[in-house]
């Protein structure tokens, strides 16, 4: 693109913590208005080389040069300085304070008093967020925004500090198809100002959509870096594993059998008269945009969060679920959208899997510990969980093993039904293959499933059937051979009158 | 999605052992214990005294109480929460047992741990019915079951006339040459430390500690689990004013005051850290050996009690700066 230095590069990065080598040999450049994809498996080390672009790790070897110049990032507030700036996947936002003070966090407009001009910075900040597509009073506080909304604030934060090139971190992985596109125009209008990005994500899709080169990293190492217009999807895929992955989802075919859970018009806090039915051995897929409702839904049938109206049936008995300790006694189990939602971080693999489930090993509350930990190895086995022995702490897994921990730890309960949110979010796709695999094989033996996800293909791929939400309501049903992403998306987008196609 | 870079090929490597790391590794990881064997290597060197078998003895004995106290506050701080309420427990059980003398020891050893017990239940029932954190819901226990103490014995203390043997033994006897109050400490511990490992009760308060949601999540009824634990601690203190007063044959309105702060810091020295889950009753009783063999041998070499508190305040922070190391590693 520009003659001259690129904007950013770095040569030759090593780092390496206690027993591994996270990174190693690596260089790439960005230059100036160029969005820079980087790609690879969870554990490839991207986010070890974002966060020593942006400060946080020091590296062991190789420098940094910004215009060729050599610079050292010693923390995320000199990178700022340096006009690098990161948007993290979950924002990491002073919720209680207002959007003004987020957006100038450490350098809010002072008067010659020394006051804070608040006059001043609403009005510039008023001004950041109209770039970034926000029409926000910027005295609201931060907590009432959505996901999407606190990631485009986190762009005007950058944005404020003069940000030359911003490194978006998996910045699709909670947006909606809608918010997506909106993300990417401002993305591309501020690189037509100048700014680079680096752009990190898992959909390899958006990278064609929106990426000119790419960097593929595998182990620490770079593998190659290529411009998007000589490549394809496939190509990617093989070198991010190293070996074509073929066809993601598992083939369909799944008998349904009989109905385990249903629910009867039932109301609560976020969704209205919504009434549906979970068959043994079907995948039901919930779709729609962020804020539909469908998380909602999926925890008041799992008794997690109470509803107003309407009657939820196990086996064809009316129940009444006032803990989610009710719906697991009775054969459901949810598996949260956050997964630290369902991880306990000190705790080993073992008692990860085997907390839910005391009665499989113990005997008058007193534990017995040959039969836990034999339990928890025989699900390892299993699921493939990739961990070095059972007594490893969880925290120190990759996200998709984590969550095989999870879908462990219901299978040891022995649940009949299994609701998933968004199990797939922020994992890499031989962790998503094998997890859509199981889910299908869990199908096939009985199990009914309730598949709530953003990602339509995700959806196409795998239900059966496909329930849409939008605005609190469930707005159509589309069996799952008929279904496309067209026709789930219309179902999602909020309509001028909302009770039409009420089970459609 | 943080540090998966670091931590998926970190566990595809690693097939060590965790707690790896070489020497430095080791001192971090028993930096507790090497506390306490230098700090008796000094001490028996510095005075002639501190090795002899009754010195020893009545180290130990004077920490039974703070001791139990601390393994109960270990249970409700592995369960993320805090007991500010346990030194009043230890003066209300302490007036009890010495007002209820005359019905005999085992009638006020009864009234005097179910008072501390049912402060704990209160507890328990403050923090997960009325939804108040426990260091408000637990401070003011403290403040009203203080003041409970002082209404019942009239400001002044209850003294046990004539007090029978057996009154006495829970507090100054022994059992062979071992104080009977170590014993029962020793117990205590070995109860304690084989629930939190081997009970499904044990297990639940690291889980809820650990995570309060995704133990709701996963089916564990997290309010009971923390009614229990404050119930734990309740009728440890209680337990600890019981043996205060067959000690001394007298009830004080004044007994056990700031004992939860010597409990939380035994805890914290120990390794058990606020952040809830991690931790145990081993460190904790490692914490209150190395806090009484300290004043002791401070004492013996005639150290203010003043300028011991400030050594107290600096081990405090040296102990938690040493489990955030160990956290990392």
């Amino acid at each position: 693109m520009a003659a001259g230095p690129p904007f950013l590069e770095a040569r030759n990065i090593g780092k390496r913590f206690p027993g591994v080598v996270a990174l190693d040999q690596v260089s790439i450049s960005v230059e100036r208005g160029q969005i820079h994809a980087l790609i690879g498996e969870n554990g490839a080390g991207k986010s070890t080389l974002m966060k020593i672009l942006d400060g946080i790790y020091k590296p062991d070897e190789g420098e940094i040069l910004l215009d060729g110049k050599a610079v050292v990032v010693a923390s995320p507030f000199i990178a700022l300085g340096l006009g690098i700036s990161m948007v993290h996947q979950e924002p990491k936002l002073c919720d209680p304070l207002s959007i003004s003070e987020n957006v100038f966090m450490g350098r809010l407009p002072r008067t010659s008093w020394g006051r804070v001009d608040w006059a001043k910075a609403n009005a510039q900040c008023e001004k950041l967020l109209a770039r970034v597509g926000l029409r926000l009073d910027p005295r609201m506080p931060v907590e009432a925004l959505s996901i999407a909304q606190r990631q485009l604030i986190q762009l005007a934060k950058a944005l404020a500090f003069d940000a030359r090139l911003i490194i978006l971190d998996e910045p699709t992985a909670s947006l909606t198809p809608v918010e997506v596109d909106r993300l990417f125009a401002i993305v591309q209008a501020l690189q037509a100002e100048g700014v680079s990005f680096l752009y990190i994500s898992h959909h390899l899709d958006e990278i064609f959509r929106i990426a000119s080169r790419v960097t593929v990293l595998k182990d620490g190492r770079k593998v190659s870096t290529i411009s998007v217009a000589e490549t394809n999807k496939d190509a990617l895929i093989g070198l991010m594993v190293g070996r074509d992955l073929g066809e993601r989802f598992p083939e369909k075919g799944r008998a349904p059998g009989r109905p385990v859970l249903e629910a009867q018009d039932i109301s609560g806090k976020g969704f209205r008269d919504a009434s549906l039915t979970l068959r043994a051995g079907e995948i039901v897929g919930l779709s729609g945009l962020v804020g539909a409702g469908r998380t909602e839904l999926a925890r008041a049938l799992f008794g997690a969060d109470p509803i107003a109206r309407g009657r939820i049936l196990i086996d064809g008995h009316v129940v009444s679920l006032r803990s989610p300790a009710d719906a697991i006694r009775r054969g459901v189990a949810y598996i949260a959208e956050d997964r630290r939602d369902g991880l306990f971080m000190p705790l080993s693999v073992r008692e990860n899997i085997a907390l839910a489930a005391p009665e499989k090993h113990s005997r008058l509350g007193v534990l017995e510990p040959r039969k836990q930990a034999q339990q928890a190895r025989s699900f390892i086995g299993r699921l493939n969980v990739r961990t070095p022995h059972s007594e490893q702490r969880i925290a120190l897994l990759s996200g998709g093993n984590q969550q095989k921990c999870i879908l462990a730890r219901w299978l040891l309960k022995g649940v009949r039904v299994l609701i998933l949110d968004e199990p797939t979010r922020g994992i890499d796709v031989g962790a998503k293959r094998e997890i859509y695999a199981l889910v299908d094989q869990l199908a096939r033996e009985g199990m009914a499933v309730l598949l709530i996800s953003s990602e339509l293909p995700e959806i196409l791929g795998m239900a059966d059937r496909v329930l849409v939400m939008s605005g609190g309501r469930i707005t159509g049903e589309v069996e799952g051979q008929r279904a496309t992403e067209e026709r789930l998306l219309a179902l999602a987008l909020p309509t001028e009158s909302p009770k039409q196609e009420l089970h459609a | 999605m943080t540090d998966t870079a670091i931590t998926e090929s970190a566990s595809a490597s690693t097939s060590a052992k965790p707690g790896h790391g070489g020497a430095m590794g080791f001192l971090v990881r028993y930096s507790n214990v090497l506390a306490l064997v230098l700090l008796l290597v000094a001490a028996s060197l510095l005075s002639p005294y501190f090795l002899s078998s009754r010195n020893i003895l009545n180290v130990l004995r004077g920490a039974t109480m703070i001791g139990l106290v601390s393994i109960g506050m270990t249970f409700v701080i592995l369960n993320r929460g805090i007991d500010l309420s346990a030194g009043s427990i230890v003066g209300l059980s302490a007036a009890l047992m010495a007002a209820f003398a005359p019905y005999g020891v085992g009638v006020a050893a009864l009234v005097g741990v179910a008072a501390g017990v049912a402060v704990g239940v209160a507890n328990g029932l403050l923090i997960t019915r009325l939804r108040l954190q426990p260091f408000i819901a637990t401070l003011s226990t403290m403040i009203f079951v203080r003041g409970l103490v002082y209404i019942y014995t009239e400001g002044s203390n209850i003294i046990v006339r004539d007090a029978s043997a057996a009154f006495s033994y829970l507090g100054s006897g022994f059992l062979g040459p071992v104080p009977f109050p170590v014993v029962l400490f020793a117990i205590v511990w070995l109860i304690a430390a084989l629930t939190l490992r081997y009970t499904v009760f044990g297990r639940t308060i690291y889980a809820v500690g650990a995570n309060e949601e995704a133990a709701r999540l996963s089916g564990i009824a997290v309010e009971r689990n923390k009614v229990q634990v404050y119930t734990v601690s309740g009728l440890l203190a209680g337990l600890a004013g019981v043996v205060l007063a067959s000690r001394l044959t007298v009830g004080e309105p004044n007994a056990g005051t700031l004992y939860e702060l010597d409990a939380i810091a035994a805890t914290l020295i120990g390794g058990t850290t606020f952040d809830g889950g991690v931790g145990g009753v081993g460190g904790t009783v490692l914490g209150v050996l190395i806090l009484a063999f300290l004043s002791n041998v401070l004492n013996l070499l005639n150290v203010s009690p003043y300028s011991q508190m400030l050594l107290k305040g600096v081990i405090i922070v040296l102990a938690v700066v040493m489990s955030e190391w160990r956290k990392r590693r």
